[in-house]
């Protein structure tokens, strides 16, 4: 007779926390919330799962019902319903893997599996991913390979030489206020690396050597352009030397394609729509696009080592749902960078250039306008699944 | 007799799960107990983006899994699984590895379906070979590797023909080696039973009951594995850097190694893994991808804890040596080749 009412009790609990599983994934809906965790093309499954998941919680329930009904019979006529009651539970042990626990801890300790997901779900705020994911899984500021922040600071341990602390301290005099040369490992390691190949690296620009050394790349690279703008200029009709800006193997036609499209325009915007595919291709093609105008939105992401004037204009790229995501953007200087918290939300307009950070060459942009706006709906990117020249077109 | 055994190993595999979770507890104790207030706040936010979007990703798969395996007890007869799988060993391999065509999921919603196949008198071997390849070997994630690696479809060829590689050398391996029948109870008789009495009262209602009681049944059976894997997943993707761990992985030989490490860590769909794969293009090398791309669907962490569902421990400790050992083989040769 106890069993029967561990039975009942078992289908009661088996369809609360399904109906529980339903409700939250129609609260995630009804909030429009449910792209902060899997990609939109995902919600008709999703739908279709909430069904799924009400059917069998009606089933528990009823089961649950039944085996009342059944309860209740037993007392009035024990015996002629024996025989059935073998019969039911046999068929129920059918599948044998799948009997309810027989333990009561054991029944505590796989219902409360299944209520963790429910609690932090509804009593948890739902929360965007930002900055501290970003942090987590490593800002990628240069699209085309990929590289890392993090990445390069390790691989900067590689060459990392242990006889430096002069060299380390004299560095500290030499950059001063320098927030980046603080002891801690990593960081230690990126400057005696640096110091090692015997340039001092950062974008801070607290070094004016380091300044100067970007104008004179910056002009050097205008130059480059307008070089390169003029000879598309003299021979329009010349597509080859058009397209030798824009080399590509087979792997990157279609990178290159849009890079062409892209070049052609007067302010390069970097929508939603292919935000990845259109940053992979400036930094692929990053010494044709030297002085152009980029549009850009996205959100403030700073690392601890960023001076006052930089930031990063970042996005999430979400392929499946947000433990695949990664974060993608490009760096931003901005006198009064500081002005802007992590996770606001902007929009930059600014020139493109390049910088060294950690010892790479990546892009910057220099802004010369930068508005606060609201977060979108969707705030994240999702590969582009079409030609990639459409995502030039307006 | 037989139920202290099972006892046993019941309480084993709890052991199991609970030496895991110490683990994961005493590795992971630390570094929060040196977190404030707010910090703290912030992992649990980004933990709990992580194992809501993997448990919510994984729930369709999961649930049509269980359906159709429910649909199977209670439709297909015995007789017509050993006729679609030959005989022959190694014919019965082969046409296990590409059994995933007619069933496009990854491997939460495999499992439940092969584990009712073997029920139902598919051999040991041609569940193993099925429930490695099945993930791969399908035309879901063969495009979405496709897509993923616009341009470079050696890739896409090279995963397949790897996962088809390693499927069927290990099912063969478990055909010559192993003797006494791994699964976690060998209910095949009861099972045989039990479907005979579900023909005999043969109407349709009884049929859709059983089908809706073995799916409850079976939701709460695999959703356990699913949740703990989601949970432990979570908490190495919210505490672990991922960009930290890239940077530990680079070398011709230890790459190969990493990329198995970092597969069965991330747990990632093999419908969504070769996206996350190409963004490493060109940090690592060709083949070493090749190795995540082959071992992460066959063999991850959430997929070990849904595999206890189905076997025992020991077994599943042997799958997962085995596999390794093939992938790593089967991609270091094709890395010596230049084939990607």
């Amino acid at each position: 007779m106890s069993q029967h009412r561990n039975m009942k009790l078992h289908y009661y609990i088996r369809g609360g926390i399904l109906f529980g599983l339903t409700s939250y994934i129609v609260y995630l809906v009804q909030l429009d919330k449910l792209h902060y965790y899997i990609v939109p093309r995902m919600a008709p499954y999703m739908k279709l799962s909430v069904i799924a998941l009400y059917m069998l919680a009606l089933y528990c329930i009823y089961l649950a019902w039944q085996e009342k009904g059944k309860h209740e019979h037993t007392r009035e006529s024990e015996h002629s319903h024996e025989h059935q009651h073998i019969h039911e539970h046999d068929d129920h042990n059918c599948s044998c893997q799948h009997e309810v626990p027989r333990s009561k801890t054991k029944s505590v300790l796989l219902y409360s599996i299944f209520i963790v997901p429910l609690l932090l779900g509804f009593a948890m705020p739902d929360q965007l991913m930002g900055s501290d994911i970003a942090a987590v899984k490593g800002m990628n500021l240069s699209a085309s390979n990929g590289a890392s922040l993090q990445q390069t600071k390790v691989a900067d341990l590689d060459s990392f030489d242990v006889q430096v602390p002069s060299v380390e301290g004299s560095l500290e005099a030499s950059t001063g206020s320098d927030p980046k040369v603080d002891l801690e490992a990593e960081n230690k390691a990126t400057v005696e690396a640096d110091a090692k190949a015997g340039a001092t690296v950062d974008i801070e620009g607290s070094g004016d050597v380091n300044q100067d050394d970007e104008v004179v790349d910056q002009s050097a690279n205008e130059m480059e352009t307008k070089n390169a703008s003029n000879s598309l200029v003299s021979s329009t009709d010349d597509d080859q030397s058009f397209d030798a800006l824009f080399p590509s193997d087979q792997y990157s036609v279609e990178l290159a394609e849009l890079g062409k499209l892209l070049y052609q325009k007067d302010i390069i915007a970097v929508k939603e729509e292919g935000f990845l595919e259109t940053l992979t291709s400036l930094d692929l093609y990053r010494d044709n696009f030297i002085g152009k105008t980029i549009r850009i939105s996205g959100f403030v992401y700073r690392e601890d080592d960023m001076s006052e004037d930089t930031f990063v204009i970042s996005r999430m790229a979400m392929q499946c749902c947000s433990a695949d995501a990664s974060p993608y953007g490009f760096l931003v200087q901005w006198d009064d960078a500081n002005a802007f918290e992590k996770d606001k939300w902007i929009e930059v307009i600014g020139t493109f250039g390049l910088t060294e950070y950690n010892g790479i060459e990546i892009v910057q942009l220099k802004a010369t306008e930068i508005t606060t706006i609201e977060a979108p709906n969707d705030p994240y990117v999702y590969p582009y699944f079409d030609d990639f020249v459409k995502i030039a077109e307006e | 007799m037989k139920t202290d055994v099972v006892v046993y190993r019941r309480k084993l595999s709890f052991l199991f799960i609970g030496l895991l979770c110490l683990l994961f507890i005493g590795g992971v104790l630390p570094r929060l107990s040196a977190l404030n207030g707010a910090e703290l706040m912030t992992y649990m936010t980004v933990f709990k983006s992580m194992f809501i979007s993997i448990l919510l990703e994984a729930l369709p798969f999961l649930l049509l899994g269980i359906f159709v395996s429910s649909i199977m007890q209670v439709v297909i007869p015995e007789a017509w699984i050993q006729k679609i799988i030959p005989k022959h060993p190694v014919l019965g391999v082969l046409v296990a590895s590409f059994l995933g065509m007619l069933f496009p999921v990854c491997e939460c919603g495999l499992i439940p379906v092969v584990r009712r196949l073997m029920a139902k008198g598919m051999p040991l071997y041609a569940g193993v070979t099925f429930i490695l390849a099945g993930p791969i070997v399908n035309l879901v994630v063969i495009s979405a590797t496709f897509t993923a690696f616009r341009g470079r479809n050696e890739f896409v060829y090279s995963r397949v023909g790897l996962a088809i590689l390693v499927s069927c050398i290990v099912g063969l391996i478990v055909y010559s080696f192993i003797r006494k029948d791994p699964r976690k109870l060998s209910g095949t008789n009861e099972f045989a039973q039990s479907s005979v009495q579900s023909l005999s009262g043969n109407n349709k209602r009884n049929a859709i009951h059983q089908i809706l009681r073995h799916s409850s049944d079976e939701f709460f059976d695999m959703g356990k594995y699913l949740i703990l894997g989601a949970f432990i997943t979570g908490l190495i993707q919210t505490l672990v850097p991922r960009a930290e761990l890239i940077a530990i992985g680079q070398g011709e030989y230890t790459s190969h190694f990493f990329m198995l490490g970092f597969a069965y860590i991330l747990s990632l769909c093999s419908t969504s893994d070769a996206f996350v794969a190409s963004s490493f293009l060109t940090t690592f090398s060709a083949s070493s991808l090749l190795t995540f791309l082959v071992f992460g669907p066959m063999i991850d962490f959430k997929g070990t804890l849904m595999l206890c569902s189905v076997f025992r421990l020991k077994f599943v400790i042997f799958l997962i040596v085995a596999v390794a050992i093939v992938v790593l083989g089967g991609s270091l040769a094709i890395g010596a080749f230049n084939i990607v």
